[in-house]
């Protein structure tokens, strides 16, 4: 089993170092889509520079795999760009294209690997928890931000009830508009409904706190770097806040993940 | 044993029992991007792949009560294959030839020393 998972280490940290380099040092052509959403999606993410993000922890994360810094960290960071890589190269390039082949395997490794390293997010799974001190403010903010994050995506999903930012400036408009086209934004409401449903009822509060950061990560950028709109900038900030405060609240759950050196199935 | 002690850190040893299934997997994870990933992307990964490979040879070479200080010269030679076939330089078409076998057998010799040496 170990010789596997090695294997796989060893191709996905050796894909993604120059995968996010190529960004900044260009190596080899980036794939630019044959799609319309597709090429809409790329386009907008590279004027936007969000995409300066996603590439940045591409390199990172592989760095980390490769060199042994933090695995398991490095291979959370890593799995919403594994999934963007699989969206944009399987649903957007069209699910029979060579493209498909390459997002699904990416896909596919990142969570073999994680289930690799399954030890080490263990406790992230607790059913129930417990934050370390402050209790009834935990529990206030954890009510809050499931509130919060449920009432957002039920109205974007079902409801309608106000209507969903579209942006104001050039970039936050083409962004957001590729974002709804590609239904990327529908995925990511979809994520927050049901990680907000999770932390409101108290299951699973630190897996699905960790599964929602990337969310808030984008809404900030988003809001703040893209938009400059004052009150959707300021909810952004208050949501990434109250994402990364009750994170550290429960701190003690995410341990497994934040070891150093963490071994994988089968090794000792 | 775990990848960390076997292709990570370069100081330490590593027995020819441990060795042997590590190389495996390496050269596995060569042939994948030789063979099956197509373009220049390939060339760029397999560079990668060297610091494993470089660190489990050093790790063997150790061992064996040797230097790895040796092993920079396969790693150089390779490295030159390697930007040659990316077209980043050329000495002509001869010497990029002997540069490119060179570095091959260089390094199967050290390959294969760390496979058959006690």
């Amino acid at each position: 089993m170990k010789y596997a998972v090695w294997f796989l280490r060893l191709i996905f940290a050796a894909w993604m170092i120059p995968s996010g380099l190529n960004h900044f040092i260009p190596l080899f052509p980036q794939p630019m889509g044959s799609q319309p959403l597709s090429q809409e999606l790329i386009r907008a993410l590279l004027d936007s520079h969000l995409f300066d993000l996603v590439k940045a922890v591409e390199f990172i994360a592989g760095v980390m795999l490769l060199f042994g810094i933090y695995t398991p960290l490095a291979l959370l960071i890593c799995m919403p760009v594994s999934f963007c890589v699989f969206y944009w190269d399987a649903p957007l390039e069209g699910w029979g294209s060579g493209a498909a082949i390459f997002g699904d395997s990416v896909l596919l490794v990142n969570v073999l690997l994680c289930l690799a390293y399954s030890k080490s997010y263990r406790a992230m799974f607790t059913l129930r928890v417990e934050p370390a001190r402050l209790a009834q403010l935990v529990l206030g903010g954890r009510s809050l931000f499931g509130v919060w994050m449920v009432l957002n995506s039920a109205n974007y999903l079902f409801l309608s009830l106000w209507p969903a930012p579209s942006g104001h400036e050039a970039l936050g408009v083409q962004l957001m508009t590729s974002l709804v086209n590609s239904r990327l934004l529908d995925v990511a409401m979809v994520i927050q409904l049901v990680a907000g449903a999770l932390i409101l009822s108290g299951w699973l509060v630190p897996a699905a706190l960790c599964v929602l950061m990337p969310v808030s990560t984008c809404a900030l950028y988003w809001a703040v770097i893209l938009d400059h709109q004052p009150l959707t900038a300021l909810l952004a900030l208050a949501a990434f806040a109250l994402n990364g405060l009750l994170m550290l609240a429960y701190l003690r759950y995410y341990h497994g993940a934040l070891q150093r050196h963490a071994l994988s199935l089968g090794e000792a | 044993m775990n990848f960390d002690a076997l292709f990570v850190n370069p100081n330490g040893c590593t027995s020819r029992q441990q060795f042997l299934p590590a190389l495996v997997t390496v050269l596995a994870a060569l042939a994948f991007f030789a063979y099956i990933v197509p373009g220049r992307t390939s060339q760029f990964c397999i560079l990668m792949l060297l610091y494993p490979a470089g660190v489990l040879l050093a790790r063997r070479l150790r061992d064996l009560q040797q230097s790895a200080w040796p092993l920079l010269a396969p790693l150089a030679l390779l490295i030159a294959m390697l930007a040659i076939r990316l077209h980043y330089f050329s000495f002509g078409d001869v010497l990029d030839g002997a540069v490119k076998w060179s570095a091959l057998v260089i390094s199967a010799a050290f390959v294969v020393w760390g496979c058959v040496k006690k």
